[in-house]
C-alpha cells in the first residue's frame, strides 16, 4: 500500500500549498476520492469549499466545474440538453456543467427538488440520460456538494434519504489564527492556486483505487463495524439509525484510510476516526432530542465509546 | 460490601431456618471440644443471637443502634446464662456478683502475666463469641447483597476450632453439616435476590421455581459434599507438610503462649493436639466435673493381675500443687527409640514386669502403660527426670506421631505388689529427690488442712498406716459428686472440698490424699490416666470381637471415658511407689499380708531383659501381630476414600487427559464451566470469571493484555469503545519512558489481531510486556510513597 501512501501524501501536501491548516479535511476529501464516493460540505461561506474542490482538480490534472444553484434552476442546467442543430437537424447534447470529473455542487439546497434529483441520480448512476441517450460521466467522478446551514429560507434542504448517498460529510470550518495571519501573507500578491501544479495523473489515481479495494478488513472488523451500525439503530435518541449503505460506506472509507497510512489491514482507530463524518449525517434524531439541541455528532461520539473494540478490552466476553 | 437497599429487604423464612441452622452447627463445633464444663450453653447463646440477627437485619436500624443493641442484649443474655450455672440456692444478685468477681479476678491476672484460674471466664467468653457470630450471621443475611459475608465468622470459628482438634478428634461432621446448611442459605438467598431482580423487570417468576431451584441445590449440596469428603487426601499424612505448616506457625508461639495463659483452666489448656478428656496436658487443673460416658478409649489386653494388685493405665503424673491447679517439673525430654531396651525396671521384688497390648479406639497423643512405664513399640517422647541414685522419674510418654484408631502398641511396665507387711516395714528414708521433689506444698494450703492431716493420721505407727487412715478419712467423708459448682474464687480449693462441701470426684480424692500426706512428711504425688476398666473375658471376646488369639491371656479391658481417673502414689523405701485408692466409687485396694506363692501365668517374674537388648516377649507379641518395631498397624483413617471418591478421581482423570490431549481448545474449559454455572443462577465471584476468561487468551492476547491491566492499575479502566491504539497512547502519557516498548507492543498486537497476514513476534511482544509491567510496578510504588502535586488519574 505504500503506492497510495505516497500517492496521498503528494496530493495532501499538494493542496495544503493552497488550503492551510485543514489536513483533516483535505484527508477527507481524497478518501471520498479514492473510495470514489461524493462529499458533502456543509459550512458556513467563505472558508475555501471552491479552494479545495479547485485544488484537488489542479493536482490531480482533472477537469472542475462548478455549478452555483438557484432555486429556478432546470435539471437540463445540470445535465445538460440535447439542441436541435439546423444544420443537421439533429438533435445535439450539449453537456451540462456535471459532465466533467470533479464537480462543485454549490448550495445544493437551494436547487428544487427536481434539479436535486438530476444529480442525486447522476451521482448514483455514474451516466446521464438525456432523452433516451445515455451519457457515461468521467472517471474519476467525485461531487463536492455544499449546503449552507445558516440560511434556510428559501431552500430546500435535502432530506436524509438523500444525504444518505453522500458518503462523508465535512466541515471546514474556520481556520485558527496562526493559519489565517499566513493565509492574508500568502495571498498577497497572488493566489496560489494559479502556482499548482498537478502531481499525479488520474492512471494513478485508478491505480490507487484498485488498490484501496484490496485492503484486508478482519472479520472482527466487519463485526465492529455492524454493531456500531446496530448501536445506532437500537438508540433511544435516534429516530433513524444508520442505513447498510451507510455501514459499507464506512467500510470502504476506513480502508481508504488505512490505505493512506501505507497499511494493507484496517485497525479500529481507522473506523473510529471516520464514523462521525461518514456517518452522522445519515442520522436523524428523536424530536425530542432534537428539541435539546443534541448533536448527532454527540451521540455518535457517546455511542462509540460503548461499542467494545474487538481487541481492545479482553475480559468481556463478546469481544475477540 | 454491597449492602441491600432498606425497601429491598424482604424475609425469607426458609433462609432464616437455614441460618439458625448453621449459627447451631458453628457452636456445635465449639461444644464438641469439651475445653469447659456447661460449654453447651454457648448453643442456646447462638440460637438466641441469630434470632436477634435476623431481626436487626430486617429492621431499619442504622449500625450503631444495631452495634448498641448486640451489645446489651448480649451482656444480659450471657449474664443470665453464667448465672444459671451458679446453682439455685445464692440470689440473682449474688450471682451477678461472683460472675463480674470472676471476670475481674481473671483480668487482673491475665494483665500481671498469670494464668488464668476460672473456667468462667472462659465460658463467658465462649458465650460471648457464639453470640456475636449468631447476631452477626442474622444480621448480614439481610443487609449485605453477598450472602457469604454472613457465613463468615461462624464458618471461621468452627474451622478453627476443628483444626485445633482436628489431630486427635477428626469428627468433622458439624463443620460437614455447617458447609452444607451454608450452602443452602447461600444458593437460597442468590435464588431470592434474583427473583426479585426478574420482579422488577416484570419478567415472570413461576410460583414453583423457589421451590425447584431449593430441591435442585440440595442435591447439588449433598453432591458436592458427600464428594468432597471422600476424595483421598494424601497431603495430609505428609510430613513435609507438616514440617512446612510448623515453621509457618512458630512465630505465632508467643501470641499461642498469652492465648494460653487465658485460657488455661480449660481442660488440657489450647494446644493444637486436644483431646477431649483423653489427653494430659502439662497443667491439670482440677476441674469441675469428670466424664461419664462410653465411648470407649482403648482396649487392652493384658495378663490378670495377681490377687491384691490392679491395673492403672497411666498417663502421667504431676508433682507440682498450687491452688488447685497441678505442674509437673521434670523438664527433661528424652526420645525412646523402641528397638532399645527402655528404661530401667523397678525392683523386682514388690513389682511384676507386664506386657500389655493397647489397642486405642480414639487417636492418641498420650501413650497409656502400665503404672510404672520402661518402655513401649512406638517412637516416643518421654518426659522424666534422671535421678542421682540411677533411678528414672517418669513423667509421661508422649506418642511423636497420634496413634490413631485401629492400631496398636505394645507396652511394658510394672505393677506395685507388695504386701502390707512389707510396706509397713520399709521405714522413712526417703531418697535425696524424692524429698525434694515430692513434699512440695503450697503456702496457700489452710493451717486447718493441716490440723485435719494430724488429726486423721497423726498418730499413726508407720508412713503406711498413715496412709491407710488418711484413705479411709477420705472414703468415707467426701460424697461422690461427677459434678461440682464453681469454686469460690477466694477459697483454696481443697479446703473448700475437705470442710465446706464435702464432694468431689477422682481428682480431689486424689489431690486431697496426696496434700494431706505430703503435710505429714510422706511423699506423694498425683498420677492421672485411666483405671483399669471393664474386663471381658475370653468367652465373650470369642463372642465375635476381635481378638490377639494369644492363649495366654485370659480376656481383656475395655477402657471407657468414664473411666477416666486420677490416683494418688506413695513413695516407700526399697519399694519405690505404690498406689493407693482414696475415690469411694473405685474398689479399695486389698493388699495381701504375706507374699503368696502363687505362680501368676503371663508375668515375667524377674524375667526382664539384660540392658541394650530388645525385649524378647514383646518381639514375639509383635510378631504375632505382624507388625513392625516403630510402626502400629495401618489404621483405617477416617477419611477413607470410598467408591465416590474413586468416581471422582476417575473423572478428574478424565479431565486432565482431556486438558493436555492436543488438539482440543482445553482452554475454554474453565470458562464453559462457569458460563454454565452462572446460567444456573449460581453467583461467581468476579476474580474467578476473569479468571476462565484469562484461561481463554492466546499469548499475543495476554501480552497485549499488560497494556490494558497497567491502565486499569494506573489511571482506571478504560471505556469499551477505547481501541488498542488509544489505550496505547494513554499509558503513554503516564509512562513516557516506556513509550516505545508500548509502541512495539501495540504494533505486534495490531497486526496480529487485525492484518490479513499475521507475523507475530510473540518474544518481542512478551519483552515489551515485561518491560511495561516493570515500569507500572516502578510508577505505582513511587506513587504510594510521594504525592506529587496536581496528579491526577483518569477515572472514568
Amino acid at each position: 500500500m505504500s503506492d497510495v501512501k505516497e500517492f496521498g501524501e503528494q496530493i495532501i501536501a499538494n493542496i495544503e500549498r493552497v488550503i492551510v491548516g485543514k489536513r483533516s479535511a483535505i484527508e477527507l476529501a481524497v478518501i471520498a476520492l479514492l473510495c470514489q464516493g461524493h462529499l458533502l460540505i456543509e459550512d458556513v461561506p467563505g472558508v475555501g469549499k471552491t479552494m479545495l474542490a479547485r485544488a484537488l482538480a489542479r493536482s490531480l490534472d482533472c477537469t472542475f466545474r462548478r455549478i452555483q444553484f438557484t432555486p429556478d434552476m432546470l435539471p437540463s442546467d445540470v445535465t445538460g440538453v440535447a439542441v436541435f442543430n439546423p444544420q443537421n437537424r439533429e438533435f445535439e447534447f450539449r453537456p451540462g456543467p456535471l459532465m466533467a470529473q470533479i464537480v462543485l455542487a454549490d448550495e445544493i439546497n437551494r436547487a428544487t427538488p427536481k434539479t436535486q434529483s438530476a444529480l442525486l441520480e447522476a451521482m448514483q448512476e455514474q451516466q446521464i440520460t438525456v432523452d433516451g441517450v445515455t451519457h457515461a460521466l468521467p472517471r474519476p467522478f467525485l461531487v463536492m456538494a455544499t449546503q449552507n446551514p445558516i440560511e434556510y429560507e428559501g431552500t430546500f434542504p435535502l432530506p436524509e434519504a438523500q444525504l444518505d448517498r453522500f458518503l462523508l460529510r465535512l466541515q471546514l470550518g474556520y481556520p485558527d489564527r496562526a493559519h489565517e495571519m499566513r493565509m492574508l501573507e500568502n495571498q498577497q500578491l497572488r493566489h496560489p492556486l494559479d502556482d499548482l501544479k498537478p502531481v499525479a495523473s488520474v492512471d494513478a489515481l485508478l491505480k490507487a483505487q484498485e488498490s484501496v479495494r484490496r485492503v484486508y478488513l478482519a472479520p472482527v472488523m466487519r463485526a465492529y463495524i455492524v454493531d456500531i451500525v446496530q448501536a445506532t439503530r437500537q438508540h433511544a435518541e435516534l429516530y433513524l439509525g444508520v442505513s447498510p449503505r451507510g455501514a459499507l460506506g464506512l467500510s470502504h472509507a476506513a480502508r481508504a484510510r488505512a490505505a493512506l497510512a501505507g497499511r494493507d489491514y484496517v485497525l479500529p482507530d481507522d473506523v473510529k476516526a471516520l464514523a462521525v463524518p461518514v456517518l452522522a449525517h445519515r442520522l436523524i434524531l428523536e424530536p425530542a432530542a432534537r428539541m435539546r439541541a443534541v448533536r448527532a455528532e454527540d451521540l455518535l461520539v457517546e455511542t462509540l465509546a460503548k461499542v467494545p473494540v474487538p481487541g481492545g478490552d479482553l475480559m468481556e466476553a463478546n469481544t475477540a | 460490601m454491597v449492602f441491600t437497599r432498606a425497601s429491598n429487604r424482604r424475609g425469607d423464612l426458609l433462609a432464616a431456618f437455614l441460618l439458625l441452622a448453621v449459627v447451631q452447627m458453628a457452636a456445635s463445633q465449639l461444644v464438641l471440644t469439651g475445653w469447659v464444663d456447661g460449654l453447651a450453653a454457648v448453643r442456646l447463646l447462638a440460637l438466641l443471637g441469630s434470632l436477634l440477627g435476623l431481626a436487626l437485619g430486617l429492621s431499619q436500624f442504622s449500625a450503631p443502634l444495631m452495634a448498641a443493641l448486640t451489645l446489651i442484649y448480649g451482656v444480659v443474655a450471657v449474664f443470665w446464662r453464667a448465672g444459671l450455672f451458679l446453682g439455685n440456692e445464692i440470689s440473682w444478685d449474688e450471682r451477678l456478683a461472683t460472675v463480674v468477681s470472676h471476670l475481674s479476678v481473671s483480668f487482673a491476672q491475665l494483665a500481671r502475666g498469670d494464668e488464668v484460674t476460672s473456667e468462667m471466664f472462659i465460658l463467658v467468653w465462649m458465650m460471648a463469641l457464639c453470640w456475636g457470630v449468631g447476631v452477626f450471621a442474622g444480621m448480614a443475611l439481610w443487609r449485605f447483597e453477598n450472602p457469604w459475608w454472613s457465613l463468615l465468622p461462624g464458618g471461621l470459628l468452627a474451622l478453627l476450632v476443628y483444626r485445633a482438634i482436628a489431630a486427635v478428634q477428626p469428627q468433622s461432621q458439624y463443620l460437614v453439616a455447617y458447609l452444607f446448611f451454608g450452602l443452602l442459605v447461600v444458593a437460597r438467598r442468590s435464588f431470592r435476590s434474583r427473583a426479585a431482580d426478574w420482579q422488577q423487570r416484570r419478567l415472570h417468576v413461576p410460583l414453583e421455581m423457589g421451590g425447584d431451584v431449593f430441591i435442585v441445590t440440595l442435591g447439588v449440596t449433598l453432591g458436592l459434599l458427600a464428594v468432597s469428603w471422600n476424595v483421598p487426601t494424601p497431603a495430609r499424612s505428609s510430613l513435609a507438610a507438616k514440617r512446612a505448616w510448623a515453621r509457618l506457625t512458630i512465630p505465632l508461639d508467643p501470641l499461642e503462649d498469652r492465648f494460653r495463659r487465658a485460657f488455661a483452666p480449660a481442660r488440657g489448656g489450647i494446644r493444637f493436639e486436644v483431646l477431649r478428656s483423653a489427653y494430659y496436658g502439662e497443667v491439670l487443673p482440677l476441674g469441675r466435673s469428670t466424664p461419664d460416658d462410653e465411648d470407649v478409649v482403648f482396649i487392652v489386653e493384658a495378663p490378670v493381675p495377681p490377687f491384691g494388685a490392679r491395673y492403672y493405665w497411666r498417663a502421667r503424673q504431676y508433682d507440682y500443687y498450687a491452688d488447685g491447679v497441678w505442674r509437673n517439673t521434670l523438664t527433661t525430654r528424652a526420645l525412646l527409640a523402641p528397638d532399645g531396651a527402655g528404661l530401667p525396671a523397678s525392683g523386682q521384688r514388690v513389682h511384676l514386669s507386664t506386657t500389655v497390648v493397647i489397642m486405642p479406639r480414639l487417636s492418641l497423643l498420650t501413650l497409656f502403660t502400665p503404672p510404672q512405664p520402661e518402655w513401649v513399640s512406638l517412637p516416643a517422647e518421654v518426659e522424666l527426670a534422671f535421678n542421682v541414685d540411677g533411678s528414672v522419674d517418669v513423667g509421661a510418654f508422649h506418642a511423636q506421631q497420634p496413634v490413631s484408631s485401629g492400631s496398636a502398641y505394645v507396652a511394658r511396665g510394672s505393677l506395685s505388689t507388695p504386701t502390707v507387711e512389707q510396706l509397713r516395714a520399709a521405714g522413712e528414708a526417703y531418697p535425696p529427690w524424692v524429698v525434694e521433689r515430692y513434699l512440695q506444698l503450697p503456702s496457700s494450703i489452710t493451717l486447718r488442712t493441716r490440723q485435719l492431716a494430724r488429726q486423721i493420721a497423726g498418730d499413726a505407727p508407720t508412713p503406711y498406716d498413715a496412709v491407710e487412715e488418711v484413705t479411709s478419712y477420705l472414703r468415707s467423708h467426701l460424697t461422690y459428686q461427677p459434678v461440682l459448682p464453681f469454686a469460690p474464687l477466694d477459697q483454696e480449693p481443697l479446703d473448700w472440698i475437705l470442710f465446706d462441701l464435702q464432694q468431689g470426684f477422682c481428682n480431689y480424692y486424689a489431690s486431697a490424699e496426696v496434700i494431706l500426706l505430703r503435710s505429714l512428711g510422706i511423699p506423694a504425688r498425683l498420677v492421672v490416666g485411666y483405671a483399669q476398666g471393664e474386663f471381658q473375658p475370653v468367652e465373650e471376646v470369642a463372642r465375635g470381637l476381635p481378638q490377639s488369639g494369644s492363649n495366654e491371656m485370659e480376656g481383656r479391658y475395655v477402657v471407657r471415658q468414664r473411666d477416666a481417673h486420677a490416683w494418688p502414689e506413695v513413695y516407700f523405701p526399697e519399694i519405690g511407689w505404690v498406689e493407693f485408692e482414696p475415690t469411694i466409687s473405685q474398689q479399695p485396694f486389698n493388699r495381701p499380708e504375706q507374699r503368696l506363692l502363687e505362680d501368676n501365668p503371663g508375668f515375667d517374674g524377674g524375667d526382664t531383659p539384660a540392658l541394650g537388648q530388645p525385649d524378647e516377649k514383646a518381639q514375639a507379641l509383635l510378631q504375632q501381630y505382624g507388625w513392625k518395631h516403630g510402626a502400629a498397624r495401618k489404621a483405617v483413617s477416617p477419611t477413607q476414600p470410598s467408591w465416590p471418591g474413586w468416581l471422582l478421581a476417575a473423572l478428574l482423570l478424565a479431565l486432565l487427559i482431556l486438558w493436555l490431549s492436543p488438539g482440543r481448545d482445553v482452554r475454554l474449559l474453565p470458562a464453559l464451566l462457569l458460563s454454565g454455572l452462572q446460567r444456573s443462577s449460581i453467583h461467581l465471584p468476579r476474580f474467578l470469571t476473569r479468571w476462565a476468561r484469562m484461561r481463554t487468551l492466546k499469548p499475543i492476547q495476554r501480552a497485549y493484555n499488560e497494556i490494558n491491566r497497567s491502565l486499569e492499575r494506573l489511571a482506571g479502566k478504560p471505556s469499551l469503545g477505547a481501541t488498542p491504539a488509544e489505550r496505547a497512547e494513554r499509558l503513554k502519557i503516564i509512562l513516557p519512558d516506556t513509550a516505545s516498548h508500548i509502541d512495539r507492543l501495540v504494533d505486534i498486537y495490531q497486526s496480529a489481531v487485525y492484518a490479513e497476514v499475521q507475523v507475530v513476534d510473540l518474544r518481542a511482544a512478551f519483552d515489551a510486556s515485561r518491560e511495561i509491567r516493570r515500569a507500572v510496578y516502578k510508577a505505582q510504588l513511587r506513587r504510594t510513597f510521594t504525592r506529587e502535586e496536581g496528579e491526577h488519574h483518569e477515572r472514568r
